[in-house]
């Protein structure tokens, strides 16, 4: 549901604030609680080698967004992402499953470009290490649950390597045509250690 | 509850080649979230979506009042920076070059101040498309410098000839806690 009523209609400039029965209606149509719906949170526990969102089916969206706090792994390793057509049984890996390009930023060093057209994940070129090494970012996944439609994610993330920071923004797409009901967040070729993901619906 | 507020959301009729989407942007907020998603064309030939910005009065500016500036970030070859002043528009706001489904574009953008008539109204935006071989990330900034007060927006196939086949256009207010 729409923002209520004729604009501009705050009672303070930039506050989104809602009337009483604005907020009442809202509640009617199942829409009060803001634009975004908290679906699940996944905290790290263990060591294990990715953070699996399954059953997506259950919480249909179009847009998803993903916020990551402080991950960190075990070792040096890159954060990647992985889709799964079997609601997380497995998760696709093929040579060609995936396309992505990156660009990395370094706060000692030189700016770089990270791609490829055919590889078995999304790849960010952004690594973590363990300690405080801490990993934070967020992504947005497009079109995920549509059969008809390749699914597409953005990302935006930064993490302490050594002593120097390190950025990087791009995204990468799985160009099937297929629903796509789950996906993970991977240690790369290592394990985690502790991080926490929430995952957002985008409302419409 | 987060801070977004919905204001408006825009299903992309077939076939057109221009969305407007108006009176959006007030005194409510200063800075808006806009998230479009699957934005795919009629034909099997690719367009640009590129934005413009509408004004109070209803009409949409397409005077040469925009610059932008993005890293267009490639699959398959070198990135490239794309930036020109004193344009008609901002050049693939949305994405990359779209064209027939499953391939789509994909986006999000944050506007600032577009209701002000005392500042421009600034852009960024990050997108991700497919095009045939070419699959292609853009993060970027844009500015229309005017500081006539905008109301909206539109959505434009670049080439005007190859109309849009879908697309969903959300835009939120961005509720600031102070």
């Amino acid at each position: 549901m729409s923002y209520l009523g004729t604009q501009p209609n705050d009672v303070k400039k930039n506050t989104g604030l809602y009337t009483p029965s604005e907020i009442l209606q809202l509640e009617k149509d199942g829409n009060w609680g803001g634009s975004l719906e908290l679906i699940a949170e996944e905290t790290v526990s263990g060591t294990p080698s990715s953070l699996d969102f399954i059953n997506l089916e259950n919480n249909p969206y179009d847009v998803y967004l993903v916020q990551m706090s402080n991950f960190i792994a075990s070792a040096q390793t890159q954060v990647i992402f992985r889709f799964s057509n079997d609601n997380g049984t497995t998760f696709e890996a093929g040579a060609s499953a995936y396309q992505f390009a990156s660009q990395r930023m370094i706060t000692n060093g030189g700016f770089a470009e990270s791609r490829s057209t055919g590889t078995t994940y999304i790849g960010t070129d952004v690594y973590t290490n363990t300690s405080t090494s801490n990993l934070n970012g967020y992504f947005y996944l497009y079109n995920l649950l549509d059969s008809s439609k390749y699914s597409f994610l953005t990302q935006q993330l930064s993490a302490i390597l050594g002593a120097n920071g390190r950025t990087s923004f791009g995204g990468g797409v799985y160009p099937t045509a297929e629903t796509i009901n789950a996906f993970q967040i991977l240690a790369g070729s290592s394990t985690w250690t502790s991080g926490t993901a929430k995952l957002y619906g985008v409302k419409q | 509850m987060s801070n977004l507020r919905l204001i408006n959301e825009t299903e992309i009729t077939s076939g057109v080649s221009t969305v407007n989407i108006e009176d959006v942007f007030s005194a409510d907020f200063d800075i808006y979230k806009i998230v479009a998603n699957d934005l795919s064309t009629v034909g099997t030939l690719q367009t640009d979506p590129d934005l413009r910005f509408i004004n109070s009065s209803g009409s949409v500016i397409s005077a040469s009042n925009y610059d932008y500036a993005h890293l267009l970030m490639f699959t398959h070859t070198s990135f490239s920076v794309q930036r020109a002043t004193s344009q008609a528009q901002l050049y693939r706001f949305f994405s990359q070059s779209v064209d027939q489904s499953p391939e789509s574009g994909n986006q999000v953008s944050y506007i600032f101040n577009p209701f002000s008539n005392s500042s421009y109204s600034f852009a960024i935006y990050q997108s991700n498309s497919a095009l045939a071989g070419i699959k292609t990330v853009i993060k970027g900034i844009g500015v229309l410098k005017q500081t006539a007060s905008m109301t909206g927006f539109q959505v434009r196939d670049s080439n005007t000839t190859r109309p849009f086949a879908g697309g969903t256009i959300k835009t939120y207010g961005l509720r600031v806690d102070s």
